[in-house]
């Protein structure tokens, strides 16, 4: 019970003191003139320069310089284009001059018609805009206004070539439906010609062009013959050798008659009939010689007029059979023919479904009016807001970028200004324990942070009125994360360095580069994949996101506690380093402390460290 | 042999320097003295030492970097003193009393806090444990110059933990001691330099601390501030208050110290009341002479000649200044000597040796060794 009391006394008297200290270093900002300026004024002459600059969507005095080798008709409808806008164009006479008319700064952009610019030709249809790069934020404005006047111009052209396809489209339609009875006419032509080459291969395949020798008989006619020949050979041999066994017989008769004892005249008579034998088959012989030469002849003409049958009939065979051949070659080419047909009675069908197709198509074309084709919808391009000014969307950013830049530049020079002051060693005497000091310290620049951004949503609530007071609470509340994000980071930076020189450098390296780093210059979607993915967990992008989803878009905490989980985790984040830090470097500034205390310490600490005596020279 | 009371005295210096006891003793002894009486003394001084001491320095070493500012120092400051420490400049004073109160961390030793009925506590340690007792007052105005003296000592007394009404009584209470109530409305940076010295004084005690630490009160400042501060500064001690002042403005230490410490070589060397500090260093007096013709010389020649003891002879700003033991018989002859130089005296003074002679005296033979 005792503790409790004192732990709760302890408590409001830590309060207390941060309370008193904070009066205190208010107390002493507000009586330099230059800081109450700053904090107060500093805010409203932001959100007002910020209003006159964002206030209007127009760009009047934008200076366009124009160049083209010849001009025409086309080219000079796209200048009165521009020149009907606010644009103020000028001519020159070549495209250097033209150019370097933008690095003088006497014109904005520059417009290069391509010569003899006319539409549908390559490289003849172009237009090349030349853009000083370095006035980024003008560059958007400008392309999108001239780029406005010009696809009115190229809108124009563009309907009048609309209406002539249109016009075409027509035409086709009307050839369509009047050739769609020849195409009907070819597709029956095509079937009569199929038909017809259908019977002709049907006959052709009729056709019997089969020729065998053998059914011929003339190979049995040559072994016939081969048969006969050998039997009259035969015959004419059994004769001669019947001939001259009788002539054997004859003269062994005839030896016999001789030998016997026969009467001489029976031995005449015999010898003499035998004689008459002898030359009877002697005769015979010579018809038998006779016979068998004329047999051998009339056998070798029969061979030859044999042979000339075969070779007639192998003629014949051999004709029938090319027949054949080119009977079956016309057949296939009948097929070819027919396959041809076949598919061109396809393309035929095809043909005609395509232009029924065709027909169908453009009869279902229910806009025919050409400029409803060219822009077929219609935008109407209308702010979530009422207000017609750009201040609205980059509000979000702007109070971000005060609250950043405010505490990341105010928090390290109220650091230092404390540590560097001979107030430091008394405040460390007294029984206040350190961690009220950073707490104050804290506490300060967010004092100041509020009052600033109160100023400026009083303001902002003025301008955007209801919009912002719909989610005030939600916007207070992420602006609040933000100054504790930032104000860390600002104590950060001032136990960091040890002079207010180098930590307002690097506070304003620090801020500059997170706001670089983000969407407010160039969208993140317009940087490399990876440096895009980074630059999303930029502080400063998640807070402005987190502001611009509140106040413009009006979004539910529902939509992005994720964000706001994430700055809550950053201002953890940076709470715990900062005054970790802050503990790490106490010892190296307690030294630095003693070495400022006595300038005759100088020398002494020069030998230390050459550091020490630059500081000290300095101060 | 030396008197009983300047054993004593002889003792005293010696433990409030840090020197061990058994050194002492050995000393002594060894120098004739019996080593019961020795004995006897140091034990009944060091318990009146350790009764009376407030803060002890126990082989404090401290370094910056590569650069030794401290080695093995050691200091007593006792209760209810003004103790000066005086050194030349960056001898390591600052460092000294910066560690003194916990700022510093020493990188050996530790300084002891003792308060009555309670146990010796670290300060080296617990840093906080003195936070309360004690005042310190850096050379440089450590107030914030935008406020007012008011609201300047207003604030330091919040910090203190100071709330209502005795937070209003000790405000009021400050601001008229240091003499500050025509000012209490003025913003800080504006007032004159004595006002801030007394302003930053003011912010010191607003918590009535039992020891207040000044680290060059009156650099900077002119004669008649100086005194005011000074003034100011015995008001404070007349409270009860232990006074701890490092200052290398010798003649003001010498007068409102009642003990002197002297830091050299990086530590503590002598320890004592400005009186035993020059009785122990230096016999001798000072006699300065002007003539009209200057022939100093001559005039140190004769002197040699009637045998008149010189320890040494300078000449600054046409001033013969002769240090000897025998001033009586110095000034009686000078005067026929000079005449006999044809010469006429146009100053004649003898005078003690002062602190800055002593701590010159401190400084030869340190180098010396």
């Amino acid at each position: 019970m005792n503790n409790q009391k004192i732990n709760k006394k302890e408590i409001i008297t830590t309060i207390s003191t941060i309370f008193l200290i904070v009066k205190k270093n208010v107390k002493i900002l507000m009586r330099t003139k230059a800081s109450t300026i700053i904090i107060i004024l500093g805010p409203l002459l932001l959100i007002f320069f910020a209003g006159i600059a964002f206030d209007n969507t127009n760009t009047y005095t934008v200076k366009i310089g124009i160049y083209s080798s010849a001009y025409n008709s086309l080219s000079n409808s796209f200048i009165e284009k521009l020149n009907e806008k606010q644009f103020k164009t000028k001519q020159y006479l070549t495209e250097e001059k033209c150019t370097g008319a933008i690095k003088q700064g006497d014109i904005h952009a520059c417009v290069i018609f391509a010569p003899d610019f006319q539409l549908g030709k390559n490289a003849s249809n172009e237009i090349t805009f030349y853009l000083d790069y370095s006035k980024l934020n003008l560059v958007w404005t400008i392309t999108k206004v001239m780029s406005e006047q010009l696809s009115l111009r190229s809108k124009e052209l563009s309907t009048n070539m609309t209406a002539e396809l249109i016009r075409a489209l027509d035409l086709t339609r009307a050839q369509i439906q009047k050739r769609r009875q020849s195409v009907a006419t070819l597709t029956t032509q095509n079937d009569e010609a199929s038909r017809h080459v259908y019977d002709i291969q049907s006959r052709l395949e009729e056709l019997d062009l089969q020729l065998d020798p053998a059914q011929i008989g003339a190979t049995n006619l040559t072994l016939q013959k081969n048969r006969v020949q050998h039997w009259v050979q035969n015959s004419v041999t059994l004769g001669e050798s019947a001939l001259q066994q009788a002539s054997q017989y004859v003269g062994a008769i005839n030896d016999l008659i001789k030998a016997s004892q026969a009467s001489t005249d029976l031995k005449e008579s015999v010898h003499k009939y035998l004689q008459t034998t002898v030359n009877d088959i002697d005769t015979l012989k010579e018809r038998m010689s006779t016979t068998k030469n004329i047999l051998g002849q009339e056998s070798t003409e029969f061979d030859s007029s044999l042979n000339n049958i075969l070779t007639n009939i192998g003629y014949t065979k051999n004709k029938i059979d090319t027949a054949a051949t080119t009977r079956q070659l016309t057949i296939d080419e009948l097929n070819v023919i027919k396959t041809l047909l076949d598919k061109a009675l396809i393309n035929i069908l095809e043909l005609q479904k395509s232009l029924n197709e065709i027909d169908k198509s453009i009869s279902t074309i229910q806009i025919t009016d050409a400029g409803s084709i060219v822009q077929p919808i219609v935008t109407n391009i209308k702010p979530i807001t009422t207000e017609k000014s750009y201040l609205n969307y980059l509000f979000p950013t702007l109070i971000i970028l005060v609250i950043m830049y405010t505490a990341i530049l105010l928090t390290p020079i109220l650091v230092l200004l404390e540590r560097n002051a001979p107030t430091y060693f008394r405040n460390f005497m007294t029984t206040t324990k350190e961690y009220v000091f950073i707490a104050s310290t804290f506490a300060t620049s967010g004092f100041l942070l509020t009052v600033q951004l109160a100023i400026i949503l009083f303001v902002a609530t003025i301008l955007f009125s209801s919009q912002l007071l719909s989610s005030l609470f939600i916007t207070i509340f992420v602006c609040l994360l933000a100054i504790i994000f930032f104000t860390f980071i600002g104590m950060l930076i001032g136990y960091l360095f040890n002079t207010e020189e180098s930590a307002i450098l690097t506070a304003t390296f620090a801020a500059t580069g997170l706001l670089f780093f983000s969407d407010a210059i160039i969208p993140i979607e317009t940087m490399s994949p990876w440096l895009g993915a980074i630059a999303k967990f930029n502080p400063f992008v998640v807070a402005s996101s987190l502001l611009r989803k509140t106040i413009v878009l009006n979004a539910t905490i529902g939509t992005f506690w994720q964000d706001l989980l994430l700055l809550m985790f950053y201002c953890a984040l940076a709470g715990t380093i900062a005054v970790w830090t802050y503990y790490e470097l106490r010892k190296h500034n307690t030294a630095k402390y003693i070495a400022t205390l006595a300038p005759t310490k100088q020398t002494m600490l020069a030998k230390i460290n050459p550091k020490f005596l630059r500081l000290l020279m300095r101060k | 042999m030396v008197s009983p009371e300047t054993l004593e005295k002889h003792i005293e210096r010696k433990i409030e320097q840090g020197t061990p006891q058994k050194e002492i003793l050995k000393v002594l002894v060894n120098s004739g003295w019996p080593e019961e009486i020795v004995q006897q003394y140091i034990q009944k001084t060091a318990s009146t030492i350790e009764q009376f001491a407030f803060l002890k320095m126990e082989g404090i070493t401290k370094s910056f970097n590569t650069h030794l500012v401290l080695d093995r120092a050691e200091l007593l400051v006792p209760a209810g003193e003004i103790l000066g420490i005086i050194g030349e400049s960056g001898a390591g004073k600052s460092t000294l009393l910066h560690i003194l109160v916990g700022f510093i961390e020493p990188d050996a030793g530790d300084v002891i806090l003792t308060l009555q009925d309670q146990n010796p506590i670290s300060v080296t340690k617990h840093p906080e444990a003195i936070k309360k007792l004690a005042g310190f007052s850096t050379q440089t105005q450590s107030f914030y110059g935008k406020l007012t003296v008011s609201e300047n000592i207003k604030h330091f007394s919040a910090l203190y933990g100071l709330r209502g009404v005795e937070a209003i009584e000790k405000i009021n209470s400050a601001i008229a001691f240091a003499g500050l109530s025509e000012a209490k409305d003025i913003i800080a940076q504006t007032l004159p330099r004595a006002l801030q010295k007394k302003l930053d004084i003011a912010c010191s005690i607003i918590h009535n601390p039992r020891i207040l630490i000044l680290d060059e009160p009156t650099a900077d400042l002119d004669p008649i501030a100086v005194d005011s501060i000074w003034e100011l500064i015995e008001q404070i001690h007349s409270q009860g208050t232990t006074i701890v002042i490092a200052s290398h403005v010798l003649e003001d230490i010498e007068r409102v110290c009642s003990k002197i410490a002297i830091l050299r070589d990086k530590k503590i060397i002598e320890i004592g009341t400005p009186d035993e500090l020059t009785s122990i260093y230096s016999q001798n007096y000072q006699v300065m002479i002007e003539t009209i013709h200057q022939n100093y010389s001559k005039i140190i020649k004769a002197i040699k000649a009637d045998k008149i003891k010189i320890i040494s002879e300078t000449i600054k700003q046409n001033k013969l200044i002769i240090t000897t033991p025998n001033p009586e018989q110095l000034v009686a002859k000078l005067p026929s000597i000079i005449q006999k130089l044809s010469d006429k005296i146009k100053i004649l003074h003898a005078s003690k040796p002062t602190l800055k002679d002593v701590f010159q005296i401190v400084s030869q033979k340190t180098n010396k060794k």
